[in-house]
């Protein structure tokens, strides 16, 4: 493969940051939702 | 004293009540996750393995499977951003402030990728990773207003005025979908080092395999935008709740400080 340092980086960090933003997103809630009567999360 | 065991039905009260598991998910999202996965997994093969090289770009062509996808979802967060901050402008509910604050989140994220995987992939194919060209410096200065937006949401100037804050925050979000406008045009406006129009036009100039991947990838990180900006969306609702529960709880100290008798 031609370029395979530019399309590892790319996909690589790309990866990384959606993956990292996800558990960031999915652990806030958490810790939110732990915090909020169950009554007021509608989508439980 | 007795020390008789409690019966099971005198012990039932004393157990804690059956509860939603505390989290952001739902059957629902759960559900796009899954799909989003297997998606990104397909992707994933077919940018990286089935698809053919480009004939002047060669493997470098490969980035594009995420660089423009991750740059379609940036605009898809951008207009829903300027249409939440339109709605709440108008009405002012709950609903669109978070709605507004959550897209601007998502949209920052997936335009700071297409940022970093452009520069990426034109150090390979024009020989820099940077260069002040208009649809590059109009999508910086987009990234540039994502980040405005959730400041002026969040400054906190002592004895801040909510609504003025709210205010700021919602005029610049809706300045964003026209600069995407302007992101999307500046090649055919003036000279760039982009090329015009691939896939938004009649005789699209890819196909095969190459469009497929492509379409792929626009399908999956919409996915991926859609479960992002549920749970996203959800946090803010969350955050919003807290503060409603932060302030009657307040309310009530200072209620029973004062000992006046809650109505």
């Amino acid at each position: 493969m031609t370029h395979a340092y530019y399309v590892a980086l790319g996909w690589g960090i790309g990866l990384v940051v959606l993956a990292a933003y996800s558990f960031r997103t999915v652990r806030r809630g958490r810790a939110l939702a732990q915090r909020v009567p169950p009554e007021q999360r509608r989508w439980s | 004293m007795s020390s008789a065991p409690l019966s099971p039905q005198a012990e039932a009260p004393a157990r804690a009540p059956a509860r939603a598991p505390a989290t952001t998910s739902s059957p629902a999202t759960r559900v796009l996750g899954a799909l989003t996965l297997a998606g990104l997994a397909l992707l994933l093969l077919y940018a990286l393995v089935w698809s053919p090289a480009d004939r002047d770009m060669h493997d470098s062509v490969r980035l594009m499977y995420l660089h423009v996808p991750t740059a379609i979802a940036a605009y898809l967060g951008c207009a829903i951003t300027t249409v939440a901050s339109a709605m709440w402008l108008w009405r002012r509910s709950e609903g669109w402030w978070v709605l507004g604050g959550a897209a601007a989140e998502v949209a920052t994220v997936f335009t700071g990728l297409a940022l970093v995987t452009g520069s990426i992939w034109g150090r390979p194919t024009w020989g820099t990773y940077w260069q002040w060209d208009p649809r590059i410096t109009s999508t910086t200065l987009l990234f540039i207003m994502l980040i405005g937006v959730q400041a002026l949401r969040r400054i906190d100037n002592e004895g801040g005025d909510a609504a003025a804050r709210g205010v700021r925050g919602a005029v610049v979000g809706l300045l964003l979908f026209p600069n995407v406008m302007i992101v999307h045009f500046s090649v055919d406006w003036w000279r760039s080092l982009h090329q015009t129009a691939t896939i938004t036009r009649l005789d699209p100039t890819i196909e095969g395999t190459m469009l497929f991947t492509l379409m792929l990838g626009i399908v999956v990180m919409g996915m991926l935008f859609s479960w992002l900006l549920v749970h996203r969306f959800r946090v803010g609702w969350l955050e919003e709740r807290l503060g409603t529960v932060g302030l009657d709880q307040a309310i009530v100290e200072r209620r029973a400080e004062a000992g006046v008798v809650a109505p």
